[in-house]
């Protein structure tokens, strides 16, 4: 549905977006995540028209839209700000784009209820934007946007501006509304959460870069680079060294613990890599406990001090310094056993090997 | 004590200010003919304002000098505040620097200038040559004062109109003009007023049959002050004042 084929933005000597390629399916609820500056936003305004690309071509549709004007292009944008018209009511708002396509007034009256029902302002219709609540102007931009049946949504940030609880609901809204219409999403957002909660795929971005493009358990589980495990919620990255390469297991060296990671194709011994593992995956026991299992191919196990442990609601946060000099987070539930070991005592620390995922960049 | 000190200085500084209006107006309903004695109510004075055709003449001129005045200044002005708001290039700068040079150059040497720049260019003074002093010095207000309207203007309203549809034109028309609007009402109003009144740029670039209101009291006066001068500047007053209130009220509306 919108395809970008190396495309590249300058900045005068910025390099906002750097060489991108991305393919975006019909119907998909694409999210462009990263932290502020990476390109994200250009990449949107790349698509809705808003700048034009330094090189690289872009496609809405089979269709090069490189010189087409943004009133021309299929896709409507909901804006961060929500750019709504002040001197006309929300009904005028949603009106808009429709009254420039000249349909008659039945139709547009039909299509503004239409899209009021749809973000459940059916009553609000005669008041000025000022006149809303925050969440209440969000719905205006997307039912203004929505009405033109566009083929895209393009959505900047449009949460952003909103308190937690009403952001919460309102990713589950637009998730479902998304699913309704059949609608092309693609979302901009730098929360994680947000992406990881509402979208089919997610590109991950940084410095202009397309770091990932995944699903959302692809990207959380199997990270590509180390700034996507470190992005993506929490990650323990471990410098390591490739050691010893078997059938089923790689065994890395970090600061002189040997510890067996899941295979991957492509590394050779001795090679520098990192290893992410995330916090829920390791478990924190006394160093007496019998529990413990040996340390195997199958199973990584490390010993330290726990130093602290942080309550998080429903889960909570151990840390253990590790000698020398490392420092990993587990993360377990707050009814787990750790509660009731002291801390600055021994404890040791285990994992699957399947959950010591091998970075090479 | 402070409190009463403040209120006799305002009421002087208002004194000052509003008698000597005060005082034309209550004379230019005076029976007498001379501006000393009050000898009863009249509306007389501006009964004979009517059938006098020099100041009829004068009056035609200045609606007219006024009124081209206002349209042609409005438009130029608010061109000028859009093109300022969307330039912030050294170009766009320098642009906002030269506007202000019509507003604080004394209206003296604006009007030998412009009458310099008539001979120069051959211009016939008349009622053209005023108009085009009257636009020379109206038009910069009309655009600070657009500017000041369009400052905070989010420029993602213009994007948000391109993105539903909207060519740059329209967007002009649906969105930034309407938005600015009060702001471009209140720059017309203040153009017509200042059209209205001015008396010495028009002194300088006007020539036979085309004496506004302002040159012909000017004229009268000459001979004394009379009270139909007295019922003839209370017209302006009240034409001036009404227009002025209106602007105050237009600057002050909030989208």
């Amino acid at each position: 549905m919108v395809k970008l084929e190396s495309v590249s933005k300058m900045f005068g000597d910025f390099l906002a977006v750097d060489n991108l390629s991305m393919d975006v399916a019909e119907g998909e609820f694409l999210t462009l995540l990263g932290p502020s500056g990476c390109g994200k936003t250009t990449t949107l305004r790349l698509i809705a028209g808003f700048e034009q690309p330094t090189s690289g071509n872009v496609y809405i549709g089979n269709k090069m839209v490189n010189d087409v004007p943004p009133y021309r292009r299929d896709v409507n944008t909901v804006f961060q700000n929500y750019a709504l018209f002040p001197h006309l009511t929300v009904y005028e708002n949603i009106a808009f784009g429709l009254r420039l396509r000249r349909l008659d007034p039945s139709t547009i009256d039909e299509r503004v209820r239409w899209a009021l029902k749809l973000v459940k302002l059916d009553n609000l219709g005669e008041r000025k934007p000022r006149q809303l609540s925050g969440g209440q102007q969000q719905r205006v931009a997307l039912a203004r946007a929505l009405v033109c049946h566009p083929k895209v949504l393009l959505l900047d940030e449009p949460l952003g501006a909103l308190d937690l609880k009403m952001r919460k609901a309102m990713q589950i809204e637009l998730k479902s509304l998304q699913r309704r219409l059949g609608v092309t999403f693609i979302y901009v957002t730098h929360d994680q959460e947000e992406a990881l909660a509402m979208s089919d795929r997610i590109a991950v971005m940084n410095a202009g870069i397309v770091h990932q493009l995944d699903t959302a358990a692809a990207i959380y589980e199997y990270p590509k680079t180390r700034f996507v495990a470190d992005f993506i919620g929490e990650a323990n990255l471990l410098q390591a060294r490739v050691s010893e390469i078997t059938a089923d297991t790689v065994w890395a060296e970090v600061n002189g613990h040997r510890l067996p990671c899941a295979r991957r194709e492509g590394l050779r011994p001795d090679q520098a890599i990192w290893i992410m593992v995330r916090p829920e995956n390791i478990r924190v026991l006394p160093v007496s406990s019998q529990e413990a299992p040996a340390p195997s191919e199958k199973t990584a196990v490390v010993k330290g001090v726990l130093r602290e442990v942080v309550y998080l609601g429903a889960t909570l946060k151990a840390i253990t310094d590790i000698n020398p000099g490392l420092t990993i987070t587990a993360a377990r539930l707050s009814s787990s056993s750790v509660v009731s070991i002291p801390t600055d005592s021994e404890v040791q620390l285990h994992w699957p090997s399947s959950a010591g995922h091998i970075l090479t960049e | 004590m402070s409190r009463r000190c403040l209120w006799i200085y305002v009421v002087l500084g208002y004194l000052f200010l509003y008698l000597p209006i005060a005082v034309l107006v209550v004379f230019s309903f005076n029976a007498s003919r001379f501006n000393v004695n009050w000898e009863g109510f009249t509306l007389a004075w501006y009964a004979k304002l009517l059938t006098n055709a020099n100041i009829l003449a004068a009056a035609k001129n200045s609606l007219i000098i006024a009124t081209v005045t206002t349209v042609l200044s409005t438009i130029l002005g608010t061109g000028l505040a859009l093109g300022m708001h969307r330039n912030s290039s050294v170009l766009g700068r320098l642009t906002e620097l030269f506007v202000y040079v019509p507003v604080i150059v004394p209206e003296t040497v604006m009007g030998i200038s412009l009458l310099a720049f008539f001979v120069l260019t051959n211009i016939e003074l008349g009622v053209t040559s005023v108009i085009i002093s009257h636009v020379a010095f109206c038009a910069p207000f009309v655009a600070l004062i657009v500017q000041a309207r369009l400052e905070g203007f989010d420029d993602s309203l213009v994007e948000a109109a391109l993105d539903l549809g909207a060519t740059e034109w329209q967007a002009l028309f649906r969105v930034t003009l309407p938005i600015a609007a009060p702001g471009i009402v209140a720059g017309a109003l203040l153009a017509f007023t200042m059209s209205l009144d001015d008396f010495i740029v028009t002194f300088f670039t006007a020539g036979p049959g085309s004496t506004t209101l302002p040159l012909y009291i000017f004229s009268m006066v000459k001979f004394g002050v009379s009270p139909e001068i007295n019922a003839l500047c209370t017209v302006l007053l009240v034409v001036s004042a009404t227009a002025i209130v209106a602007y105050d009220k237009l600057v002050r509306i909030r989208d």
